[in-house]
């Protein structure tokens, strides 16, 4: 998604202290993003939100449970009217929790940029833009990589950030053409 | 800002031990907003 700038998973929505993946007590599996606001909008963000669950069922358990986090009163208030909104256009209440957020803590290394830590040639070329692991998971280029690999984003996307993503000629080939099969209605 | 003159400009203002970083994080703007949700 354009002005996604940096994303990362964790825990959140619990009151256990210090939680972790295999002791996450009440806690949700939570992905946070930074975005540019010049770029996208907390109601661009929450359209996906929306479009990526089905909002009519209630979760039942609380690692994989589906929750709309508020910051402020300002996104209290948008995510509010977003639902409200849904729920007129789809005739039935929507059950996805909206929550203030409280604490998120940051999930261990090895869940951060998931698809992208499974690409070894892609690695190594980050691993030489970061040495230092915090950077490599708060890189933007990173975001967005790792972002295509899960199949996000269309080819007119990346082609139109390809040259600033930090690659080797040889490993944006690689990931374009990637890209170009996953979405090759797009190309 | 292209890749070459991104790197370039970064060779110049800082040591040999640092870091090429990609122009996207070069360009990443300071002020942004953060969103957080649990997927399911």
């Amino acid at each position: 998604m354009d002005g996604v700038i940096r994303t990362r998973v964790g825990y959140a929505g619990g009151e256990k202290l210090n939680p972790t993946y295999h002791d996450l007590g009440d806690h949700s599996e939570t992905l946070q993003v930074d975005f540019d606001p010049g770029r996208t909008s907390f109601e661009e963000l929450l359209d996906l939100f929306w479009r990526a669950h089905d909002p009519t069922h209630a979760s039942l358990w609380t690692q994989y449970k589906t929750v709309l986090f508020f910051a402020d009163p300002q996104q209290e208030r948008v995510a509010m009217a977003s639902r409200d909104r849904l729920e007129a256009a789809l005739g039935r209440p929507v059950r996805t929790e909206i929550r203030p957020l409280g604490t998120f803590y940051q999930a261990e290394d090895y869940h951060q940029k998931y698809r992208l830590r499974h690409v070894k040639e892609l690695m190594t070329e980050f691993r030489a833009m970061y040495p230092a692991e915090a950077d490599f998971i708060r890189s933007t280029s990173a975001a967005r990589v790792n972002g295509y690999l899960d199949g996000r984003g269309t080819l007119p996307q990346l082609e139109r950030e390809l040259d600033s993503l930090g690659l080797s000629v040889g490993s944006a080939a690689g990931l374009r053409q990637y890209v170009a099969k996953r979405n090759w209605w797009t190309a | 800002m292209n890749l070459r003159r991104a790197r370039a400009a970064q060779s110049e203002s800082t040591s040999d031990s640092a870091r090429l970083l990609p122009p996207i994080d070069l360009a990443a703007p300071a002020q942004f907003e953060t969103a957080t949700f649990a997927m399911g």
